[in-house]
């Protein structure tokens, strides 16, 4: 529980928690109250605390107390990045998953001493019956934590006031947004399901639940981590390690350098287009548009590169969100190489109990009969994936755009999915090599476009903004602006143009190696000299080209809005 | 080394960190020591990469007063009035005296105050000078962030220079005072040669303007009338005093002249109080007539130009010399550098009446009494119907009452004037009067009219031809050093009328008539 005191200009604050071994822990934070600025991960703030964090953790020489170190700093880097009231909320929705994972647990319990000496068909039976109790629980508990994320989204749409304090609530039209909110809430929807379908145990620490939820590197933008799986590296984590350390700050480095090198100065240009698009058209829009999908990429990898490798140096392997996207040959694959951990929930958590579930196999069943084996094959997969991309889009955001960006990735992919046959025959027929360079080529092209249309429906923030963008690319070609000097003053000059695509073409040549090596691990194998050659270089390119500092004030995450 | 994989699964599997490589692992004292030898050299790299990246006008200012092992008697502090007003080089010229201009664009008095406390860490002057300017403010540093970086970027973050920036800004700006490089880094696009090495400025802090503005009205207030005693401003000025104080520093307070508004005046007259709370001395130039003059001497609305400059650093001299007992360091050893960089000082000065274009900024030089001068305005020139330029002309020449000047102007004669500056002497023609073989003065000269008609004008051995026509530039001039005698430099402006003013162009030097003597000394 959280309790916070006021008094005058510092806040008192303490956690209670209850350890493995029933022992109460009670944690006292003594903080300033203005604490406005914001922490993100790419502010100085953010690798003050990471440093000394990192530092008194490396130094624990027990595993517990590692623990402790981690919920210390989840609890310091929350205060810092939102408040207490924010992570008041988040401990609020730990203890309801906690209570019902433990019903559920001990609902099962009961089966397990009762079901001796039945035989299958009556343990099944008796199953079935003490899965209707846990249910209970279970649809509680979902009820409450998917609650408060539907009234969040909600809130926004409407335009609720967004508050800073649990108690001002309690007013009409407030709406409170908790950092992470949908990133621990999909990954404690999914911790509840794998109890309740009995693919994981449940945990018993609700101290070690608290700080995998709480766990800082994955709290703000995911990866939606399984819980599970992180609270079995939680309860072995190792001591210090150089090299892990080690390969754990540079990437941390390298994300530094995606978001401040690339993602933050694109931004400045594409932010500049995108706040008014009525006043621009083809070739300044055909640039904005085409570079502010490699921004989000280098926004959104960036930090997942920062939080991973911070995980990385205290031993813990968060999963990877992001496999080289842009190398992805179709719609599919790209939304198997792009937010990796989302996809999974989707297709653990929507897909596949739509998919599986006996009605819809039954009606699949009786499509295919009535309509042919293409039609049924259309409608099982069709309506899961409909329903995915829908609850996607409304996952992004609730808006008419999200909406719309939510249905046109799901019309492209079942679209691609039920026309892959046909697609293979017209190949065929044209005696296109589709094992050649240049068709992947084209394949790799015409998915980087189809995202970069996807992401015109979202980023001006209405379908008008949308339809303005499009408009705007075919009204005018504005060709001149490539040479006359009008694309440099769209808040980009000539000089950061070319830091950008030089910072564009590093990170290329980063996803091509990696596609083939560990570059971090080759590099550990050059000579000295070179190695720390190449770390002085980035981390001098970063401080250099990088935007910080008080003259530049736009470098808040893309995804840490949602 | 451990690969990626291989300490993947190691942790995956839970166990302690022990080493499965197959290369002899380095001991944990050798990486320790590689992790410090790396941190070093990053720290070198960013230590440079931030002195490239930082703008040198800080730091251009300051770096004497930080490399010059020297000792200064006087310190001047305050806003840019204290900028625009002190010469440290016509001080010491004059009497011999050292010190360094602190002034700063838009800084207050709380600024000024921790200004004082960081530069005591590095110097021990013998007398303080604080203008009271922006008294009645309670703004903690500068006007703008971009003043107070002017203010803060040269010093090296000391104790008091973090308590300085913890004091006077928000938590959100502090970081950029204290790791410059977190703004500068992105000058990179705007990077020159300049940038790569230390650069100087040998003015010991001031900056002078050489341009003339008209004054707005000056109307004085009754003495008691005094602004707020509550303020920031007269907090921090009753610590900065103390602070003096407590160091055994002598103390002076100032207030500048300049057509002050009633709220300026107000603050002026609250120093007053001040300064005798405190028994320190207090020169109130708004209420000192005589020292200044606003025609001439303004370079905008507030701020003193090279003249007004060159008046208040005589008067202040003076001043320090009586009241202090100030010695001369000019024959000393260990101030051998003042003489130094007095000369570059001079060249420099010199090398203004090539590079300044307009009449203003050269008759604002004739001001300074290391030069005399020849001037000559042919008749009927508009000029000698303007009084802007007639009160810069007189103010090349504070011996005349300029009875010949006002009958030019009445009567559009042509005037001649020549000013000795080292004999503190002048003779004026006007009409067809001559002046031959003056030779008491500084040099012989004369100002004649030759048997075609012509009127020449002879400094020492060298005669030009003085251009009189209606064709011919309004106003010639020839600058002559003081100390030599010797012709420095020789000008012409043709002055054409508009509606609003008049505007001088610059013309060719004046003609040399051939009478064999050298012409080495023009530049």
């Amino acid at each position: 529980m959280t309790e916070i005191c006021r008094k005058k200009d510092i806040e008192l604050s303490y956690i209670f928690c209850y350890t493995e071994r029933e022992h109460l822990i009670c944690l006292f934070f003594i903080t300033r109250k203005d604490n406005s600025a914001a922490m993100t991960y790419n502010s100085l703030q953010f690798i003050l605390f990471f440093a000394v964090f990192l530092t008194l953790y490396l130094l624990m020489p027990r595993v517990r107390l590692r623990q402790i170190v981690i919920l210390i700093g989840n609890v310091v880097f929350y205060k810092l990045a939102a408040g207490f009231n924010m992570l008041a909320v988040l401990v609020g929705t730990s203890l309801v998953i906690y209570v019902a994972g433990r019903m559920i647990d001990h609902i099962y319990a009961g089966y397990e001493a009762e079901k001796e000496g039945l035989t299958p068909k009556e343990a099944t039976a008796l199953f079935a019956d003490y899965k209707k109790r846990a249910k209970k629980f279970l649809l509680l508990a979902l009820l409450i934590i998917l609650g408060i994320l539907f009234y969040v989204k909600i809130g926004k749409l409407l335009g609720f006031k967004e508050v800073a304090r649990v108690s001002q609530l309690f007013a009409l039209k407030r709406v409170l947004i908790p950092l992470g909110l949908s990133y621990y809430t999909f990954s404690g929807v999914g911790y509840l399901l794998d109890i309740y379908w009995k693919k994981a145990k449940c945990e018993h620490d609700y101290f070690k639940l608290l700080v995998c939820m709480t766990y800082f590197p994955h709290i703000v933008q995911g990866p939606i981590s399984h819980y599970h799986k992180l609270m079995k590296q939680f309860g072995t984590l190792p001591s210090f390690s150089y090299e892990r350390v080690c390969f754990g700050l540079q990437r941390m480095l390298w994300g530094f350098f995606k978001k401040m090198v690339v993602a933050d100065r694109l931004s400045l240009f594409t932010s500049t287009i995108f706040a008014s698009p009525s006043s621009f058209a083809g070739i300044e829009i055909f640039f904005a548009v085409t570079l502010c999908a490699v921004e989000l990429y280098a926004d959104f990898s960036g930090c997942m590169d920062i939080v991973i490798g911070a995980a990385q140096t205290m031993g813990i392997t968060l999963d990877e969100n992001f496999s080289r996207p842009f190398f992805s040959k179709s719609a599919a694959e790209f939304w198997r190489r792009w937010h990796i951990t989302l996809g999974a929930w989707f297709k653990d958590y929507v897909y596949m109990p739509i998919a599986m579930s006996p009605r819809f196999m039954k009606a699949s069943v009786n499509i295919r009969k009535k309509r042919g084996t293409r039609i049924g094959q259309i409608f099982s997969s069709a309506i899961p994936l409909a329903v995915v991309w829908l609850l996607t889009g409304l996952w992004h955001g609730t808006g008419l755009d999200y909406v719309a960006w939510g249905c046109y990735w799901g019309i492209l992919i079942i679209l691609s999915a039920i026309l892959a046959p046909d697609f293979k025959k017209w190949t065929q027929k044209l005696h296109i090599d589709t094992a050649s360079f240049g068709w992947k080529l084209f394949q790799m092209v015409r998915t980087y476009f189809l995202f970069v249309i996807g992401r015109m429906l979202t980023v001006t923030g209405s379908l008008k903004g949308f339809g303005q963008l499009i408009s705007g690319l075919f009204q005018e070609h504005r060709l001149w602006a490539l040479f006359d000097g009008t694309l440099y003053q769209h808040g980009l000059d000539y000089k950061n143009f070319c830091v950008a695509i030089v910072g564009i073409f590093f990170i290329w040549i980063a996803d091509m190696l990696g596609e083939h090596m560990r570059i971090r691990e080759n590099l550990a194998k050059q000579p000295l000299v070179l190695r720390w050659l190449a770390y002085y270089g980035v981390i001098v390119l970063l401080l250099i080209f990088g935007m910080y500092g008080s003259a530049f004030d736009a470098s808040k995450f893309v995804y840490g809005g949602f | 080394m451990l690969t990626e994989k291989e300490i993947t699964n190691k942790e995956d599997a839970g166990k302690e960190d022990t080493s499965v490589s197959h290369k002899p692992r380095n001991p944990a004292w050798k990486k320790l020591l590689r992790s410090i030898v790396f941190l070093i050299g990053l720290a070198i790299i960013i230590s440079r990469a931030s002195f490239v990246m930082e703008p040198k006008t800080a730091s251009t200012r300051l770096t004497l007063f930080f490399e010059l092992d020297t000792s200064y008697d006087v310190m001047y502090f305050g806003t840019s009035h204290v900028l625009n007003a002190f010469i440290p080089y016509e001080l010491w010229e004059e009497y011999g005296i050292t010190s360094y201009n602190f002034g700063a664009n838009g800084m207050h008095l709380p600024s000024t105050y921790w200004l004082i406390k960081n530069v005591l860490d590095y110097a021990e002057p013998k007398l303080i000078l604080i203008d009271c300017s922006k008294l009645s403010s309670d703004t903690m540093s500068s006007t703008t962030i971009e003043q107070a970086h002017n203010v803060w970027d040269a010093f090296p973050l000391t104790k008091n220079k973090w308590l300085a920036i913890e004091e006077m800004f928000e938590p959100e700006d502090r970081l950029e005072f204290l790791w410059k490089f977190s703004i500068y880094h992105n000058r990179w696009g705007e990077l020159t040669k300049n940038d790569f090495h230390t650069s100087y400025s040998t003015n010991y802090g001031a900056v002078t303007y050489f341009t003339v503005q008209d004054p707005k009205d000056f109307i004085p207030i009754p003495d008691s009338s005094k602004s707020k005693a509550d303020t920031n401003g007269v907090i921090y000025l009753r610590k900065a005093i103390e602070l003096c104080q407590s160091r055994g520093i002598e103390v002076i307070l100032t207030y500048l002249p300049f057509p002050a508004s009633s709220s300026k005046q107000r603050e002026a007259n609250r120093a007053a109080d001040i300064a005798e709370e405190y028994g320190i001395p207090y020169l109130n130039f708004l209420k000192m007539d005589g020292i200044v003059n606003f025609n001439t001497d303004l370079k905008d609305t507030d701020h003193l130009n090279f003249s007004g400059a060159c008046k208040i650093t005589s008067y202040l001299g003076k001043y320090f010399a009586e009241n202090y007992g100030f010695p001369s360091h000019k024959g000393e050893e260990a101030f051998q550098q003042w003489n130094t960089d007095y000369q570059q000082y001079t060249s420099e000065t010199k090398y203004r009446f090539s590079t300044q274009k307009s009449l203003d900024a050269n008759l604002l030089l004739l001001s300074n009494r290391k030069y005399s001068s020849a001037i000559y305005i042919r008749r009927d020139s508009v000029l000698l119907q303007d009084e802007h330029f007639l009160s810069l002309i007189k103010n090349t020449c504070p011996y005349s009452d300029f009875s010949r000047l006002l009958t030019a102007s009445a009567e559009g004669e042509e005037y001649f004037l020549f000013t000795d500056n080292r004999n503190k002497t002048f003779f004026e023609c006007t009409g067809p009067e001559t002046a031959a073989d003056a030779e008491s003065f500084l040099t012989p000269i004369r100002y004649e009219t030759e048997p075609d008609g012509s009127r020449t004008m002879s400094v020492g051995d060298i005669k030009y031809r003085l251009e009189s026509g209606a064709s011919a530039p309004d106003i010639q001039i020839a600058v002559i050093g003081s100390a030599s005698g010797k012709i420095i430099k020789t000008m012409a402006f043709y002055v054409t009328a508009s509606a609003q003013k008049l505007t001088a162009t610059r013309g060719a030097v004046l003609e040399h008539v051939d009478t064999g003597a050298s012409l080495d000394d023009e530049n």
